[in-house]
């Protein structure tokens, strides 16, 4: 099958230490670095950031 | 024919999968055109893939549903059904 597989433009990175201090934030997701479309049901999901498998203790990626 | 029954209706799976996924990504990235871009080419291989299996085997939904002087919906065998 193809695959379309264009990044947004907009993939540059924030720097933590430009940003106020004391607050909460959600990095906003950028469109890319994507699997198959294949490989992204299996694993369910297609976004290759956003694919953290559950090992039973947190903050790992596989 | 291109696939057979099982195989093209796992591709329609798969692409369904990521039209939903672009689909979610759009609903807070509206404006992203790699994102519509990838929605757009994948929406058109579903309804294709679609068209193809009713075609073929029978309507999976209403939108490709064709009905020329009879409903045959409810005497298909239903798509989870093994044949033989």
């Amino acid at each position: 099958m193809e695959t379309y597989q264009r990044n947004s433009r907009n993939r540059q990175s924030v720097l933590l230490d430009e940003l106020p201090l004391a607050m909460a934030y959600v990095p906003m997701q950028r469109w890319g670095n994507l699997y198959s479309p294949e490989e992204g049901f299996q694993r369910a999901t297609i976004f290759r950031d956003l694919d953290f498998p559950f090992h039973g203790k947190g903050g790992c990626r596989r | 024919m291109r696939y057979q029954k099982k195989e093209l209706l796992n591709y329609i799976n798969v692409v369904s999968f990521a039209v939903v996924e672009a689909n979610l990504y759009l609903d807070t990235h509206p404006n992203d055109e790699a994102a519509i871009e990838y929605f757009n080419n994948y929406q058109r291989a579903r309804n294709q893939a679609l068209r193809e299996y009713a075609n073929a085997f029978g309507p999976l939904n209403l939108d490709t549903a064709v009905i020329n002087r009879e409903f045959i919906w409810a005497d298909q065998s239903w798509p989870w059904q093994l044949e033989g």
